[in-house]
């Protein structure tokens, strides 16, 4: 598909790519009042997270006389290469702004040069938290990096497009195509996008620290695998760092929300129905997120490889179904 | 080692074919596109690691035959690359082959003169292979020319001489002799050995498979994947659990030669296939990563090369904290990990997305074995460039950041500028090929166009088409890093105007204790421990922990842990190989040392008859 | 057209709790597994039976439903109750490691499927990849795992295997030989749990 960006191209796309970055907080912190309030607690406001945001940013520093030039950096560039995939990644309009070059395998890898960056910080300041941390974390990335690609080439294969605007806008015109229109139904599956669901959603919870894996709440040393990196992080960077993980757990509910319903704006008009169905689609995502939290107790730390070897097979199922059309 | 600049210069003075004639042997050399992308990639990282061995070759100076070896280990290497006829390559293999290995046993000792063994002996099954598949070539051409050898080689040919040439490049089931051989020889040394001469035997390999080679063999291309992507995840998996840091280095080269191999069986194998934009992608992300992995490797080592020249140790689980004490160097070593990880957007990534590229490509061209084996191959390439990450976080974590673990770490100082300087040009050169590639992917057209015969689209803006005439996908450098600039400096800005600026220098949190001892910091062991345990299938480990008997449970005074990594191939082929190797030598021993003379000249007599009955029966 | 979509969902629905199978030791989560697997192939033979409009298949249906779903999944339930045991604690590999060689069985028969196939049947090569490598995963359950119940629910699943590819390359076998099969099956599922019991009251497995 070609890109012929003019200037509603860029607009709607800049738009989209703000009301993402704002709406970031927002489903982190609706999950986490959801939990709250099925364990009979009161719960957080649910914008308790932007309130977080800028009193972090009024914050002092503390820096350890350890730390050298990676703590410094490694918070602004977490932060960044999230804000770079969001700037790749299409929610409710068909082109993004980065959308010319947004390969897939591009995107699985800017989440790697994120966990590069998050361990080196981690491992900064000689603490032994922060080494256990980056341990920990590469440990889940390395399971988890196989069935990422893997979903993310499934999803190629099957629409034979290698950009995400380009995949999720063939799904979406091949599903209206055959269920509206009822024509040309052979190129669109139910089983795929279903397993490539169910695989990215045990990768986005492993890859965001929720309960099964991790538990994003807790600060107790034995359980800790996100929250052990960004232990000596205050002020602003603790800010970004917090930030950062919204954002990814955004970027990896988007993308099942796309994989669930692809529904984008093709032009302007659709865009308010568009936005409406996107955030109706993120909010039942964070209830079975938050679902799946409650229910689940969390694992010991090598039980995990059974639940990511589960994804893997998933996408690797999902694979061998869409390499059938060939 | 400055000479190797005086051989660019020699090298730039004639032209296009020459002939040195004498009375009993033709040298003949030709420049084609691929000698010549050999020759400046030998030339110009020579040139860095020479500029890099001004001031840290002085350590050598009281034994200055350092520096006549490797003048001719890389000259050896320039005329390899440029010799046109089988007699010239195979002496200049030879060559190289030779001054490598007294380069290898240069520092002395025990472990040196083990592993310089071990590589010769290696390396010299690899020749005795290459020069097997080139008497074969002779016999079917009669020529000791390359240029009769167009099209010639047939299976067998190939297959002699590609495991020669792999034993060279450290593919997996070849490679034992890397890891020792590597670590042990001087730094620059290294950095060539691991960023250059690995590369020669790729040289070899195109140069049969690409030009002698004489057509159809698809399930070579198959197998040359398979190996390559093992190759791969044992390498980077292997690495992992180093300790020392050249050794790391060392297994890391292992996986980046298997990527290398992927991506040239994939090629082959399109080849032979016929399709034809994916030859092209496969084959571009053979020569960048080359490039790639031969600039960032040889930064990385003269890096280490550093750390062991300052710190007097190159285990890292005594290093600590180097980042305050050589900050300029740890800028260097950091880009340099992250272009040899693969990360986004520099150079390291961008030959890695083409061979995914050409990976989904032969996956949609549905033949019936290669969509298995690349879907396979995928896998194991993420996983391997996860394992690299975690590795080489392992890496730079351990030895450049935290809090010194030792004396030696604590008395760090920042390298010379010369040094740094020749580590500083290769890394540069990482970003620019990283950010902006199109005027080397336009270059690198000319090679692919001799090798394959056609040429990929080096416009920035164009997609990529793997296998229709539908654009695919396209990675963009420049634009991802202008955008990650731009977020970056919007960030920064912001955060400047709307949040605090005070910043407060405090102990790091230890939980309420005051911690002093630097040793309870996090082990390069237990970084990746974790890792290991799940697949520990790949290591055949072997770890205890003694304790001192009939003391208290909880208080020990003194426990002792060891660990022992061992190679599966190592353990278990190359050992029960040498042990039978043993046997059956000491059986024969018995039967040919006998006092008698007149047996002795009949074994003689019996090998030449054996001989000619070869000639006769099996080269006829 | 979009039924046959549903129809691939339930027989993905089928790979996938084998797979889920190999993935966890726990033996009631097994059973129960077995139980939904069996409700999904019972599915799947329904729609072939609308498709069709046959009343062998309609039977089939029904007696899968009784005989799969409910009759020995109960039973299976029953013995465990009485054994004891709640999980299988050592296997033979680890479980990662058996996930994904199922994957590679999976691939695997994917490609003997391709070879063989010829055109004609229902749902094209597609339904054969999936039985054979349920066959082939169920098989391996066997092999690697050392309790009996887990090999009793590994023998199950090469059942269902059967059935299906059976059912993809025909309309349904007769009604007859259907109802024996699973009379035996049923039949031996009885005997295995006598032989449980009984193993467990002699020799305290």
């Amino acid at each position: 598909m070609t890109y012929n960006y003019n200037i509603q191209h860029l607009i709607i796309g800049i738009i989209q790519f703000f009301t993402i970055i704002l709406l970031a907080p927002f489903f982190a912190g609706f999950i986490h009042k959801l939990k709250q309030r099925a364990r009979g607690q009161k719960g957080i406001n649910i914008f308790q997270f932007y309130i977080n945001f800028n009193k972090l940013l009024k914050k002092e520093i503390v820096l350890s006389k350890d730390a050298t030039f990676i703590s410094e950096i490694a918070p602004y560039i977490v932060f960044v290469s999230y804000l770079v995939i969001l700037l790749m990644l299409p929610a409710f309009y068909r082109y993004s702004l980065l959308g010319v070059s947004s390969d897939v395998i591009l995107i699985a890898y800017s989440l790697a040069l994120a966990t590069f960056f998050m361990t080196l910080y981690a491992m900064d300041q000689g603490s032994a938290f922060g080494g256990l941390g980056a341990s920990r974390e590469w440990f889940l990335t390395v399971l988890s990096e196989p069935s990422l690609i893997f979903i993310f080439i499934s999803l190629a294969i099957y629409t034979k497009q290698g950009r995400i605007t380009d995949i999720f806008y063939f799904i979406q015109k091949g599903a209206a195509d055959a269920f509206l229109l009822g024509v040309n139904s052979d190129a669109v599956s139910i089983a795929i996008p279903f397993l490539l669901f169910i695989s990215l959603f045990i990768v986005g919870i492993s890859e965001n620290a929720r309960i099964p894996v991790d538990n994003p709440e807790t600060h107790l040393e034995l359980t800790m695998f996100h929250e052990a990196n960004i232990l000596e992080a205050s002020g602003k960077h603790l800010g970004l760092f917090e930030y950062g993980s919204y954002l990814k757990l955004t970027v990896f509910l988007t993308v099942m929300s796309l994989i669930l319903f692809p529904y984008m704006a093709v032009n302007i008009y659709q865009i308010p129905l568009s936005l409406i169905v996107y955030i109706l689609k993120m909010i039942i995502l964070c209830i079975l997120i938050a679902g799946v939290e409650i229910v689940s107790p969390k694992m010991r730390v090598f039980r995990v490889p059974n639940l990511l070897s589960v994804s893997f097979m998933l996408s690797l199922i999902a694979m061998i179904l869409s390499i059938r059309g060939f | 080692m400055s000479a190797a600049f005086f051989t660019v210069l020699s090298i730039y003075g004639f032209k296009n074919e020459l002939i040195i004639q004498s009375s009993f042997i033709n040298f003949s050399f030709k420049f084609d596109a691929l000698s010549l992308f050999f020759v400046i990639f030998i030339s110009s990282i020579s040139i860095f690691i020479s500029i890099f061995s001004i001031k840290y070759g002085e350590k050598y100076d009281k034994k200055p035959s350092l520096f006549i070896y490797s003048f001719f280990f890389v000259m050896s290497m320039i005329i390899l690359a440029i010799s046109n006829d089988m007699l010239t390559f195979l002496i200049f293999w030879e060559l190289m082959s030779i001054f490598s290995f007294l380069l290898v046993i240069y520092e002395g000792g025990e472990e040196s003169r083990k592993a310089g063994f071990l590589y010769f002996l290696m390396t010299h099954i690899g020749t005795i292979l290459i020069t097997a598949g080139f008497i074969m070539l002779y016999l079917k051409t009669s020529s000791f020319s390359f240029d009769y050898y167009k099209g010639a080689a047939g299976i067998m040919i190939l297959a002699a001489a590609i495991t020669g040439f792999s034993i060279k490049a450290g593919i997996m089931p070849f490679h034992t002799w890397l890891p020792y051989a590597h670590p042990v020889a001087p730094a620059n040394i290294s950095a060539i050995m691991s960023g250059i001469m690995v590369n020669m035997a790729i040289y070899g390999i195109l140069k049969f498979l690409f030009v002698f080679s004489s057509g159809s063999a698809p399930f070579l291309g198959i197998i040359l994947l398979v190996l390559g992507a093992l190759s791969a995840l044992l390498g980077i998996m292997y690495a992992m659990a180093q300790k020392d840091i050249k050794k790391l280095l060392a297994f890391s080269t292992i996986e980046n030669m298997g990527i290398i191999f992927m991506g040239i069986g994939i090629s082959y194998w399109a080849k032979a296939e016929n399709f034809k934009s994916i030859e092209y992608f496969a084959m571009l992300a053979v020569l960048l990563h080359i490039i790639n992995h031969g600039l960032s490797k040889s930064s990385l080592f003269m890096g280490s090369g550093l750390i062991d020249k300052y710190t007097h140790t190159r285990n890292m689980e005594k290093l600590g904290g180097l980042s305050k004490k050589m900050r300029q160097l740890s800028i260097l070593f950091l880009i340099g990990i992250m272009s040899i990880s693969a990360m986004p957007p520099l150079n390291g990534f961008l030959s890695e997305w083409y061979l995914y590229i050409s990976l989904i490509g032969s996956v949609f061209t549905g033949n019936l074995y290669m969509v298995y084996f690349s879907i396979i191959a995928i896998a194991l390439l993420s996983l391997s460039g996860a394992a690299a990450g975690a590795a080489f976080t392992k890496l730079f974590g351990i030895t450049f950041l935290g809090k010194p673990r030792t004396v030696h770490a604590e008395n760090a100082i920042e390298p010379n500028i010369i040094e740094r300087i020749g580590i500083a040009i290769p890394v540069f050169l990482c970003i620019y090929i990283g950010i902006y590639p199109y005027q080397i992917i336009s270059n690198l057209n000319a090679v692919i166009f001799y090798l394959t015969g056609g040429t990929v689209n080096s416009n920035p803006f164009s997609a990529v088409h793997i296998i229709s005439a539908r654009p695919f996908s396209l990675y963009a450098p420049a634009l991802i890093a202008i955008a990650l600039a731009a977020v970056l400096l919007i960030v920064f800005f912001y955060l400047k105007l709307f949040s605090s600026d005070k910043k407060r220098i405090f102990e790091t949190w230890a939980c309420g204790l005051d911690e002093k001892n630097s040793k309870a910091q996090y082990s390069g062991g237990g970084f990746s421990s974790s890792i290991m345990k799940v697949f520990s299938s790949f290591y055949s480990s072997v770890s205890e922990i003694n304790f001192e008997k009939d003391v208290k449970k909880y208080f020990r005074s003194k426990s002792v842990y060891t660990e022992e990594i061992n190679d599966i191939f190592e353990k278990y082929i190359y050992i029960p190989a040498e042990k039978l190797y043993l046997k059956v030598s000491e059986i024969f021993n018995k039967a040919a040392n006998s006092q008698n003379i007149n047996v002795s000249l009949g074994y003689l007599f019996l090998s030449l008859i054996v001989c000619f009955i070869i000639y006769i029966f099996i080269i006829r | 057209m979009i039924m046959e979509k549903i129809a691939e969902l339930f027989i993905i629905l089928i790979l996938v709790s084998v797979v889920l199978n190999v993935s966890s030791p726990f033996i009631k989560f097994a059973i129960k597994l077995y139980s939904f697997q069996s409700l999904m192939l019972a599915f799947y033979i329904l729609m072939g039976a609308v498709h069709f409009n046959s009343i062998n298949l309609y039977g089939s249906f029904v007696i899968t439903v009784i005989f799969k779903v409910i009759l020995i999944p109960y039973f299976l339930f029953k013995t465990l109750k009485k054994v004891k045991i709640d999980k299988e604690i050592d296997m033979y590999i680890g479980i990662p490691e058996a996930v994904v060689f199922a994957g590679s069985l999976t691939l695997l028969s994917n490609l003997i499927a391709q070879k063989i196939i010829n055109t004609g049947i229902t749902f094209g090569s597609f339904v054969f990849t999936i039985s054979l490598a349920t066959f082939l995963i169920g098989a391996m359950l066997m092999v690697t795992r050392k309790t009996l119940f887990s090999q009793i629910i590994g023998f199950l699943t090469i059942d269902n295997a059967i059935f299906l590819a059976a059912n993809s390359i025909t309309h349904g076998m007769p009604l007859l030989v259907e109802l024996g099969v699973l009379f035996d099956l049923f039949v031996s599922i009885l005997i295995l749990s006598v032989l449980i019991l009984n193993l467990r009251r002699n020799v305290a497995v």
